[in-house]
């Protein structure tokens, strides 16, 4: 009756089977950073006051602050309240700023590939185009890191009707551009299945702060509603709450305090032992070792 | 004080050396059929009657009504005149429209690189992904003609700021970018000059016909206006002449007419004797030869 992407079927998140994650936790709970880089006067990027800018110095070196000043003080406030992250990483992060993928290491976070620069966007390129887009980027992680990256999250979050394929013959195991579920799903690939991971459009800084322009205390009342309702259901079922942030948003100095505040009740909730402080890769891991038929879809 | 390309120098036409071409003829005439292929209701492509119109099923029909009828029609015009002509390929035919290829072999025309598809732009691009745009490109016409091209038009004309440098590196030897003269000039790259050919903006079917909505007398009587001047203009110096054509859109029956009627008027001219009716590549190799310091 209607278009469909024919990637995932329906199914009720309470007609699912039950599991835990690792220890008996019910509720995942992870950072995605974003660490991003953007071409000088071209391409798209995002512009802290109007939506529409065109590209200019200003909100290029807006976003460059993030690689420069925001991200050393994200990292910081994780190592404050002990809080692993994984890094959604513009290939060319590796070119432009290998300082901060030597504090990823450090940290032992995860590097999940996000493509080669935020100011291009899959949509509109013709497969074989997408394909080397797609290889640029994992070949350049695999190069540095010594692996390919296990998991994706295009530039914009946006794809082409290829682009499941294309990253499960590139090997990728998940993928995080499908907001559809608070769970992990299969979905289907012409090379097999791969599994969506949870990677919030809501719960995200570029969507509220950005573009729907709330304040970095609203911001952090969703933060701390998100997760409260979450703790809460995840008596029901094993669930997943991501939290996406972007180092030049949530890195200005005065949006760190109220996050801080907001992450500071996710860290000592009362029912904390229910969370696993976790990162992307590790759900998937975890997920691809799981049973089959637990995990929906597929 | 203003930006400036750096690409080449002024030169009036009025203070260059003078040189002729081959036989002493003084006005070089050349064709460009422009053979092109389109994404279906996706990517950019020209609409017969709306400016702006999204791509749809009719306007991608409309468009290859050109390889189906419009290029056989136009093939047998030139024929008609014994005029040779250059083709200017989007690379994507060759793996299904073998058969414009058989023709234009049979006529001994050349092939000058025009892109992969008409459906994309250069411009905007990163200059890694131009660069394997143009080697996608070069690597088909090598591939299928047994050696590489040596001219290029953009899609749509479109460049970024290193394109003339990654054409030279890529062995191109002359390049359709610039319409700025009636006579070749060198543009300097990265990588040594490249010679731009005298290509058109306006003598061209779709700058005209789509864009400027003329009707094909109307662009008949340009053909005919520009060859007049210009063969009478050559006696003081050398001159190219050029038009652009599409197959898709000249080639409908009722603009062949009147594009034969223009045809006619040049091939029966009086002063035919000044005219060296050529080929793109062959005009560039022409050049190529001359003395230095002859082409500016």
């Amino acid at each position: 009756m209607l278009p469909s992407h024919g990637r995932y079927a329906y199914s009720p998140i309470i007609k699912r089977p039950d599991y835990s994650w690792p220890g008996g936790k019910r509720l995942a709970f992870y950072i995605a950073t974003n660490i991003e880089v953007f071409a000088f006067r071209a391409g798209v990027g995002p512009d802290p006051t109007s939506i529409s800018a065109a590209q200019h110095h200003r909100n290029y070196a807006w976003r460059d602050y993030g690689n420069r000043v925001g991200v050393w003080r994200l990292f910081d406030l994780y190592e404050e309240l002990g809080l692993p992250s994984s890094c959604l990483v513009n290939s060319y992060v590796y070119d432009y700023h290998p300082d901060i993928i030597e504090r990823v290491r450090a940290r032992g976070d995860d590097i999940v590939g996000h493509g080669r620069t935020n100011a291009e966007r899959q949509t509109g390129l013709w497969e074989l185009d997408e394909e080397r887009l797609i290889a640029d980027a994992t070949d350049t992680i695999r190069k540095h890191q010594g692996a390919a990256p296990k998991g994706w999250l295009g530039a914009g979050s946006v794809e082409t009707n290829a682009t499941l394929d294309l990253l499960a013959s590139a090997g990728y195991r998940y993928v995080l551009d499908w907001p559809c579920d608070d769970q992990p799903i299969w979905m289907k690939t012409s090379k097999g299945r791969i599994l969506a991971v949870p990677y919030p459009f809501e719960l995200n800084d570029i969507g509220q702060v950005i573009f729907r322009q709330h304040t970095p205390s609203e911001f952090a009342d969703m933060i701390v509603d998100q997760y409260d309702e979450m703790v809460r259901r995840s008596v029901d079922q094993p669930l997943v709450c991501a939290l996406s942030l972007h180092t030049y948003i949530a890195g200005q100095p005065f949006r760190i305090p109220p996050l801080r505040r907001a992450l500071q009740h996710v860290v000592r909730h009362a029912q904390k032992d229910r969370v696993w402080f976790t990162r992307a890769d590790a759900i998937a891991d975890y997920c691809y070792g799981m049973p089959e038929g637990i995990i929906p879809g597929g | 004080m203003i930006p400036h390309h750096k690409r080449y120098d002024f030169s009036p036409i009025v203070s260059r050396p003078t040189y002729t071409w081959p036989d002493g003829k003084r006005l070089a005439f050349w064709i460009g059929t422009n053979v092109e292929l389109y994404a279906f209701n996706t990517g950019i492509g020209n609409d017969p009657a709306k400016l702006g119109e999204p791509q749809n099923q009719r306007n991608f029909a409309w468009r290859d009504y050109g390889n189906r009828v419009g290029f056989w029609n136009l093939m047998d015009l030139y024929d008609e005149f014994k005029l040779p002509a250059s083709h200017l390929v989007n690379s994507l035919l060759y793996q299904s429209h073998g058969q414009l290829f058989e023709r234009i072999r049979r006529r001994g025309d050349d092939i000058i690189a025009h892109g992969r598809t008409n459906a994309e732009r250069q411009k905007g691009l990163w200059e890694l992904d131009e660069k394997r745009l143009i080697e996608d490109a070069t690597a088909a016409i090598r591939a299928n003609e047994g050696k590489s091209p040596k001219g290029w038009l953009g899609a749509a004309a479109s460049e970024n700021a290193t394109t003339l440098d990654l054409l030279k590196e890529a062995g191109y030897t002359h390049l359709l970018d610039w319409p700025v003269d009636d006579q070749p000039i060198w543009l300097n790259t990265r990588a040594g000059k490249i010679l731009s050919l005298p290509y058109p903006a306006e003598l061209n079917d779709a700058g005209a016909l789509v864009w400027r909505q003329h009707s094909g007398r109307e662009f008949a009587d340009m053909i005919v206006d520009q060859f007049d001047e210009m063969v009478e203009r050559c006696e003081e110096r050398p001159l190219v002449y050029c038009l652009s054509l599409h197959p898709y859109i000249v080639g409908q029956p009722y603009r062949i007419r009147a594009l034969r009627q223009a045809l006619r008027h040049i091939t029966g001219h009086r002063l035919l004797d000044r005219v060296w009716f050529t080929r793109g590549n062959e005009l560039a190799d022409y050049c190529y030869a001359l003395p230095p310091g002859l082409i500016p």
